[in-house]
């Protein structure tokens, strides 16, 4: 399998629409950033699509897939910085608001709790991450992982403020006001009002920094190295070219390890990745002679995905998916660590031939990176 | 996917109401600005309105051939293939001492021209000259009053420069028609560029627009009315901007494909055929001679 990773930068502003319904009068479109992985698979099959002549067909059975979304940054001479949202076990607050001292980033930890301490987390798993800190403090949202962050989080180290970067450096939002004009009358139609969240990346002419995403590619080699395509609503172009493989470091071999979502989990059994299997009263991850026991999760709320299928002229199931950056931590590892590498390469699918999410594979969900407990 | 990409130029002959559609400072009715340089612009959609609205009884786009290529105006059965980006601001006409007015630009306004040119494959091959904190870039001194350059109320020091003038002579070549009309325009470009600090553009974008107040007058008194008192901001006659254009192969409807399926290149043609060097209305207050703006496909003579 082949991959190549392309960056993809907005021309000007982009609005990738969510779930929420969005046509009466007055509705307001909400605007997500970074977009799910199927927004780009769908946007880089149409450009197959194109150039093999409109073979559907040929495209579907095609091994293409995306295999990972990040947000990033190219600087003026081109080199590429990822980011990752920040994983589900990670807490920004401030160190002293009241003294403005910057940030401090907290880890929430499996801890075993005492069997008289009640808990509403209905869950057979022997752990709960929990977060210690000194004084409450209410977390952050709007912080991105670094190049540095990301390293030293999978590598398992302590993190600190110079590992996080602040969202709004890369993108912002803008709020747009809309309204249908009559062809007649040359005047606003009745009804007709509405108001849409644009994304804006951070364009070139503030220090030469471009914003935008880098896909992985697997299996992309009829795509062309650049060209435009069509992102979100209103049919607006971004940009895309060739870029390296990022660098992310591959951790230790150990009995314990986390797992991450890197890409949106659509699993059978929710919360719960495909491939993991109760026995004796707790889940096993069991892989081709590798097993290793999930000890503590840490899954934020749910998010539902949908789409549209062009080929059946139908709209998706809407799906619940375990977000980017869902946590699983695992211990009790044993037998071939090499199946954990296919993991990776491969993502977290079931083996079994009729599940009705596989269809979603070539979509980039399901996309994991490990990292050090 | 879009295979085919141009740079559309716009040139406001005048006042021209992008209205942002909602307010929170002294200005009632407020133009569109964007939101990380609070530059004008004119949103991609609008945009796009307005031309359809300006092809909609064009000859040669009757017979569905507006929905075929702009998109469905009812049931969305499939997209168009025509994208409009947004309309960003390139040049801002500020009043001067000399010469009436000149083409304010700014290196962020001229960075921003040459990334769109070459992501339309339009050849941009000059430079963006270094611009200092209180420094002005001239094209020629003849807008110079005793060795300064005064704009509105404000004084700089100028020095002429040879890399602005080959901007402005791209523009002169690329952003306007190259009719007799548009001469005198095309002349004053080459001679009347000035390139501002960002900080010192942003501060004429943001306040040398064109703010007018209006009265509603009763009819029977023929006075104002009460509470009839209102601003409304337009972008000033000679700005000139820009914005991308993509086009993509022709969409349909599941299994409804026309008989005469047009690829991306005919798509373009078709509208850059019926668009260049044409007056569009653009924006609100068209019945009082608001946004009037002339077309202009860059690289086309």
């Amino acid at each position: 399998m082949s991959t190549t990773y392309r960056f993809v930068n907005a021309v000007d502003t982009i609005s990738i629409r969510g779930n929420k319904l969005f046509g009466d009068a007055g509705s307001h479109g909400e605007s997500n950033f970074p977009p799910k992985p199927s927004v780009l698979s769908g946007a880089f099959r149409s450009v197959l699509w194109v150039n093999n002549g409109g073979d559907a067909n040929a495209i579907q059975q095609s091994p293409f897939s995306i295999t990972g979304v990040f947000p990033a940054r190219q600087d003026k001479h081109g080199k590429v910085e990822l980011f990752l949202p920040l994983p589900a076990d990670l807490l920004v607050t401030d160190k002293d608001k009241s003294k403005g001292e910057g940030k401090v980033v907290r880890k929430l930890k499996p801890q075993k709790l005492d069997s008289a301490i009640q808990h509403s987390q209905v869950s057979q798993l022997p752990m709960m991450p929990i977060l210690r800190q000194g004084k409450p403090a209410k977390p952050e949202n709007g912080w991105l992982l670094n190049q540095s962050g990301i390293a030293a989080y999978l590598g398992g180290e302590t993190l600190t403020e110079t590992h996080i970067t602040k969202q709004a450096e890369l993108w912002g939002k803008e709020f747009r006001i809309g309204i249908g004009l009559n062809c007649d009358s040359r005047t606003a139609d009745e009804g007709k009002l509405f108001t849409v969240e644009h994304t804006v990346p951070q364009q070139p002419e503030n220090k030469g920094i471009t914003a935008g995403l880098v896909v992985g590619i697997a299996n992309g080699d009829d795509l062309p190295e650049s060209g435009f395509i069509r992102l979100g609503g209103d049919g607006r172009a971004a940009e895309f070219s060739l870029t390296d493989a990022p660098a992310i470091n591959a951790i230790p071999k150990s009995a314990t390890f986390k797992l991450v979502l890197l890409t949106p989990g659509l699993f059978a059994n929710g919360w719960l990745p495909d491939g993991i299997e109760e026995e004796n009263g707790a889940y096993w991850l069991k892989l081709d002679g590798f097993k290793a026991r999930l000890a503590c999760a840490a899954v934020s709320r749910a998010e539902v995905v949908s789409g549209w299928d062009l080929v059946k002229w139908f709209p998706k199931d809407a799906e619940r998916t375990a977000p980017a950056g869902s946590v699983y931590w695992f211990d009790q590892a044993t037998g071939d660590f090499a199946a954990l590498d296919k993991l990776v390469t491969q993502g977290l699918w079931a083996k079994t031939p009729d599940n009705p999410l596989n269809s979603r594979q070539a979509e980039g969900y399901n996309r994991v990176l490990l990292a050090a407990w | 996917m879009f295979e085919q990409s141009r740079l559309l130029f716009l040139y406001a002959v005048t006042p021209v109401h992008m209205g942002a559609g909602q307010a929170i400072g002294v200005i009632d009715n407020p133009i569109q600005r964007e939101r990380h340089t609070n530059h004008p612009n004119m949103a991609g959609s609008g945009l796009k309105g307005a031309i359809r609205h300006h092809l909609n009884r064009h000859d040669g786009w009757k017979n569905g051939m507006l929905n075929r290529l702009f998109g469905p105006a009812e049931n969305p059965d499939f997209a168009g293939a025509i994208s409009f980006g947004d309309a960003q601001l390139v040049a801002f006409p500020v009043r001067s001492l000399k010469q009436a007015f000149v083409y304010a630009v700014s290196p962020v306004t001229l960075a921003r021209l040459k990334r769109l040119a070459n992501l339309a494959g339009v050849k941009a091959d000059w430079e963006i000259p270094p611009a200092g904190s209180d420094q002005c870039c001239i094209t020629d001194n003849r807008v110079l009053s005793n060795s300064k350059l005064v704009l509105e109320a404000f004084e700089y020091a100028a020095e002429e420069s040879t890399v602005l003038k080959t901007v402005a002579a791209w523009l002169a070549d690329n952003a306007l028609p190259q009719d007799a009309a548009h001469q005198y325009f095309r002349d004053k470009i080459k001679t009347d560029l000035v390139l501002l600090p960002d900080d010192a553009f942003s501060h004429f974008v943001e306040n040398a627009t064109v703010v007018e107040p209006h009265v509603r007058i009763n009819d029977e008194s023929g006075t104002a009315d009460d509470g009839g008192l209102f601003y409304t901001e337009n972008l000033p006659p000679e700005s000139l901007l820009i914005a991308p254009v993509f086009a993509s192969i022709e969409r349909y409807a599941k299994d409804k494909k026309p008989e005469a399926h047009m690829d991306a290149g005919q798509v373009m043609g078709k509208l850059a055929d019926s668009l260049g060097d044409k007056l569009v209305q653009v924006g609100g207050d068209a019945t009082t001679g608001r946004g009037q703006v002339v077309l202009h496909f860059a690289g086309e003579k």
